[in-house]
């Protein structure tokens, strides 16, 4: 009975002797909770059976951390809010225990400490070294900065700070009024410069038109007129000629025919009752 | 007897434990205590049994959506726009994502969104809006995948997808007018060139008429002439034959027409007498 029962005791405590560490973690071995080893590659472990020997596993994948946004002002004073994450993973568990302890307090501690150093960062800037349209600028946080996180990260915290950057560059609000005034005041230009740009063309498109008709119309006028002018030249060359055949008959004849194309209806002829026309009326039988 | 069941049961324990079957499209990874030992493709695996080993599956083939929302941007020439994102990924490296990130999903939409924010803040609100939408999903898609792959994280973008570009609510009626002014520019040259188009066929028309009027006058005028020196001419031949008497039948013939047609009155010493009523 006893043997047996010290076996199964020394069963078990050889198997809380044996752990194993997951390859996402790391781990750290505490003596009545002090550490007294590091665990960085997974695989099978050898410890104390408890309560002489404690594990405490921490994830050792990257870790985002979302800093809450944070008003900063560039070196021209303009507010900029500004959203930050930080990739980081614990490096070293045995710091990290000791001078964070969970997760939590780590997101905390590097809030902090972000927030500052993206701070200065920005507020050694120009607002227009941030923003161009010119289509290539410098990054918008200087290279030097990670290196001084890290650094702090690694000898403070036991975390290795991978990255830093900047996930939302914004505006305070009463700001963005303001930019929208500006937009709009853009627009409006824009809007005019197009419809001017439209009447122009317009204008242009009519001004010309009106200047083909003219030149269309000037053109006829001059045809007409020349067409005009060699009837009525040739007409008289040909009068001219009869003329000259019998200038005192072609006189008669001329001045018989207008008469009678003048006198219509109309009109009254008054003549001598002695004249031509009637002196063999009045005459009597001479 | 017992042994036998015993045995059995053993046989069956192991089969079921050490079998994996992985789906097409999936991949699995095993661990052995902890620590990862190898991948299996689809189809039947082997691994050794729980305790020593295990594994866990992970879908390579599914193209994951994430889906940022609506972010306000500043663009290069300090203009806000409202940038609608989707983007596409899948697993690349099976044994990178188990061990890369932590969060995977939103440590992606953070990477993505400060890539946009970094291509939008060189680039100008007009481009973004017109022809820009291209080099910006295609620039942020390499931008990201530069950091996702520095970082060692097993994923690989498929596509950013700038699903839209707006101007923000407060000022789209503006950048709307824009787009109208930019309509009624065409519509007033278009109305213009109507104007021409009408004005022109109708100028050539008069143009023709012009002609037309002077050729018919031509016309009429050589005929006229040609008829009145046709008659002078035998008018001529009878007058070279008989002066006198054609120059009288002319003159009476005048006198006949006009005489019937107008009103004649004849004066003796300025008094009118009368030869009719």
């Amino acid at each position: 009975m006893n043997r047996s029962l010290l076996t199964i005791i020394s069963f078990l405590a050889a198997f809380s002797c044996i752990y194993t560490v997951d390859a996402r973690e790391v781990a750290v071995v505490t003596f009545f909770g002090k550490p007294v080893d590091t665990v960085m590659e997974p695989g099978l472990k050898l410890r104390a059976p408890w309560p002489l020997h404690e594990v405490v596993r921490f994830d050792k994948r990257t870790q985002l951390l979302a800093v809450d946004p944070a008003e900063v002002l560039t070196r021209d004073k303009k507010n900029l809010v500004v959203e930050t994450f930080v990739l980081w993973r614990v490096s070293d568990p045995e710091r990290f225990l000791e001078a964070v302890g969970t997760p939590e307090t780590a997101k905390i501690q590097l809030s902090d400490l972000v927030i500052s150093r993206i701070a200065a960062a920005l507020g050694g800037r120009e607002f227009s070294d941030l923003m161009t349209d010119k289509g290539t600028k410098e990054p918008m946080l200087p290279a030097d900065m990670l290196p001084g996180i890290a650094a702090i990260g690694s000898q403070r915290l036991g975390i290795e700070i991978l990255d830093v950057q900047l996930r939302h560059i914004g505006l305070p609000l009463q700001n963005e009024q303001s930019i929208y005034e500006r937009m709009r005041a853009e627009r409006s230009r824009i809007a005019k410069a197009y419809r001017s740009e439209g009447e122009e063309r317009a204008q242009s498109i009519r001004a010309e038109a009106d200047r083909k008709a003219a030149e269309i119309l000037a053109g006829a006028d001059k045809e007409a007129m020349g067409i005009r002018a060699r009837a009525d030249g040739a007409a008289a060359k040909i009068y001219a000629n009869a003329y000259n055949e019998d200038p005192d008959f072609y006189l008669f004849m001329r001045k018989l025919q207008t008469a009678e194309t003048l006198l219509d209806k109309e009109s009254v002829l008054v003549v001598d009752a002695d004249g031509p026309l009637f002196d063999a009326l009045t005459g009597g039988m001479k | 007897m017992i042994a036998k069941s015993l045995l059995a049961g053993l046989c069956a324990f192991l089969a079921v434990t050490c079998t994996v079957f992985v789906n097409s499209g999936d991949a699995g990874v095993v661990y052995r205590f902890g620590a990862i030992d190898r991948t299996l493709d689809a189809g039947l695996g082997f691994k050794a049994p729980w305790p020593i080993e295990r594994h866990i599956t992970v879908d390579v083939s599914e193209v994951r959506r994430a889906e940022p929302g609506k972010v306000r941007m500043l663009t290069g020439d300090t203009n806000l726009v409202d940038i609608d994102l989707v983007v596409q990924y899948a697993v690349a490296d099976p044994v990178a994502y188990q061990v890369g990130l932590a969060d995977a999903e939103p440590t992606l939409v953070a990477i993505v969104l400060s890539a946009t924010k970094n291509i939008i803040a060189t680039m100008g609100v007009d481009a973004l809006l017109t022809t820009g939408r291209t080099q910006l999903q295609q620039e942020a898609e390499a931008a990201a995948q530069a950091m996702l792959d520095r970082h060692n994280t097993g994923l690989r973008i498929d596509a950013v997808e700038v699903r839209e570009v707006t101007p923000p609510p407060a000022v789209v009626d503006a950048f709307n007018d824009v787009s109208s002014a930019r309509g009624d520019r065409e519509t007033l040259a278009l109305s213009a060139e109507a104007y021409t188009s009408k004005r022109l066929p109708e100028v050539r028309g008069e143009a023709n008429l012009l002609i037309e009027k002077a050729k018919t006058h031509a016309a009429q005028r050589s005929a006229r002439t040609s008829g009145e020196v046709a008659r002078f001419q035998s008018l001529l031949e009878a007058k070279q034959q008989s002066p006198a008497a054609t120059r009288a039948q002319l003159w009476i013939e005048t006198a006949q027409a006009v005489g019937s047609r107008v009103d004649v009155h004849a004066i003796r010493d300025r008094t009118e007498i009368s030869i009719s009523d």
